[in-house]
């Protein structure tokens, strides 16, 4: 099937669905006028007249017209801004549905607005992944809080809390990985990494991940101290500051990977991590013994 | 739903994996390079030590630290001598440097260290609990999880160094006696 055929038979069914949530609603002319022109494929009519009801006193209490400017700015989208992750028309699209469903009393229509929010949910999230990057991350972050409203106006009760976890590590990740590449030009990152780990451990204070990029991230902050804010020219009364700056960094990572490893002792990247910490603090008994653990474990695979 | 579920696999694999556990290099040997180096700085050699290289012997294997001080004395001297890192497995070659690091696991060998530095204008650092009440200059300590260092004045300049008052100052000082 090719996909033009795909996309007919798609908005034929849609539109079969939007006459059946229409059926019990006291429509305006302009709803009417609006559902007559997307019959017809004409998007642009059928905005004209949407907008022109949403202006009437009566649109803002009406499930149906809401609706039905939900499923015009869903169709504009798809026609217009498909590839624009800052798409105004798929804002207005969410906002509608939203509105709608959270007036709605029909179970019928409900359901079609539940399938509709579940469909710019999934846009959004693939838009809050595309757009990870250090140049866009703000705009993928946008993206994201809308996914969310979306899959919450369509499931109250969907674990959003998992979905929430997954997206703020892999953007924590991708903070570290930029700080990572050039850590003096990207010294903010470093702060970025660490506020949007932190977000995860309040989301939930046991995620493994987030525990163990926290540890990892100060480690190699307290080495990154030592060798890039240091200088061979220093006085010794310097480096003394430098190091305790970096011990600091080295104390503070350490609750983060020594909860990651109590809840996966048989990771080996836990366990590279703290011999390491233990290591920068100098505490050669206890890296050492991480160090054992870790050959051990090598030696059970 | 295919492109979705793609995304969400990206989403979760790079949290832990997306960078290199663990940092380059070794914060300790870098941070006792810096503190060889410093050393310089402060503590005057008689003048016959003032010509040809500057030698900084490595007694015992510290891979990291040679790394970092070989590191080092491509972009650094003394003075107007040029730094050149040496390391020794064995006695005999400890030769005449400038400074002498003796690694913890030859530590047991002070007092003949010692003996073959006799008459010579060698710092001698070392790295263990008590070694500077013991015969060497400066002794690596550790305190409170960081990297410090023990003087002992008097050792030094039984090997006609001159040590001053500011690295007395920033050093934990150690008498004789000790």
């Amino acid at each position: 099937m090719n996909k033009r055929k795909h996309i007919r038979i798609f908005l034929a069914l849609a539109l079969a669905m939007l006459s059946g949530v229409l059926l019990n609603a006291q429509t305006s002319m302009h709803v009417n006028a609006a559902f007559m022109y997307l019959q017809q494929g004409q998007i642009d009519s059928a905005k004209k007249e949407i907008d022109l009801r949403m202006k009437e006193p009566g649109a803002a209490n009406d499930p149906d017209s809401w609706y039905i400017n939900g499923f015009v700015y869903k169709e504009l989208y798809k026609k217009y801004e498909n590839t624009n992750v800052e798409s105004p028309y798929r804002i207005v699209a969410k906002d509608a549905f939203i509105k709608s469903i959270g007036i709605d009393t029909s179970k019928v229509r409900i359901q079609a607005t539940r399938d509709n929010l579940r469909y710019l949910g999934s846009r959004f999230y693939n838009d809050a992944a595309q757009t990870l990057d250090t140049l866009n991350y703000k705009k993928s972050t946008i993206n994201y809080n809308y996914y969310r409203e979306c899959t919450l106006a369509a499931e109250p009760n969907f674990n959003i809390k998992t979905k929430d976890v997954e997206y703020y590590n892999a953007l924590g990740t991708m903070f570290n990985t930029a700080y990572t590449a050039d850590k003096k030009a990207n010294i903010k990152y470093f702060d970025l990494a660490r506020d949007t780990y932190l977000k995860v451990l309040t989301i939930d204070p046991n995620d493994y991940k987030a525990n163990f990029n926290m540890g990892l991230l100060y480690w190699n902050k307290g080495v990154d101290v030592i060798y890039n804010d240091i200088n061979l020219d220093d006085s010794i009364d310097v480096v003394f500051d430098m190091q305790d700056r970096s011990v600091e960094m080295f104390k503070q990572s350490l609750p983060y990977a020594e909860k990651a490893y109590l809840m996966e002792p048989k990771r080996e990247e836990t366990l590279i991590v703290l011999s390491g910490i233990y290591y920068s603090l100098n505490d050669f008994q206890k890296s050492q013994m991480f160090q054992q653990m870790l050959e051990d474990l090598r030696k059970q695979k | 739903m295919k492109r979705l579920l793609v995304i969400v696999c990206c989403f979760l694999l790079p949290s832990v994996f997306g960078f290199q556990v663990g940092p380059t290099g070794d914060a300790n040997a870098r941070l006792k390079a810096v503190f060889l180096y410093n050393f310089t700085r402060y503590i005057e050699w008689p003048e016959e030590y003032k010509a040809g290289n500057f030698v900084i012997n490595v007694y015992g294997s510290n891979s990291g630290l040679l790394m970092e001080l070989n590191n080092m004395a491509k972009v650094k001297n003394v003075g107007s001598q040029k730094i050149e890192i040496k390391q020794t497995t064995v006695l005999e070659g400890i030769g005449k440097p400038h400074i002498l690091y003796v690694t913890p696991e030859n530590s047991s060998q002070l007092s003949d260290i010692i003996s073959k530095l006799k008459g010579k204008s060698t710092l001698l650092v070392t790295e263990k609990p008590g070694l500077a009440g013991k015969g060497s200059a400066i002794n690596f300590v550790i305190v409170d999880n960081k990297q410090k260092f023990e003087l002992n004045k008097t050792n030094a300049e039984k090997y006609s160094l001159k040590v001053s008052s500011a690295l007395v100052n920033l050093a934990i000082p150690v008498d004789k006696d000790n």
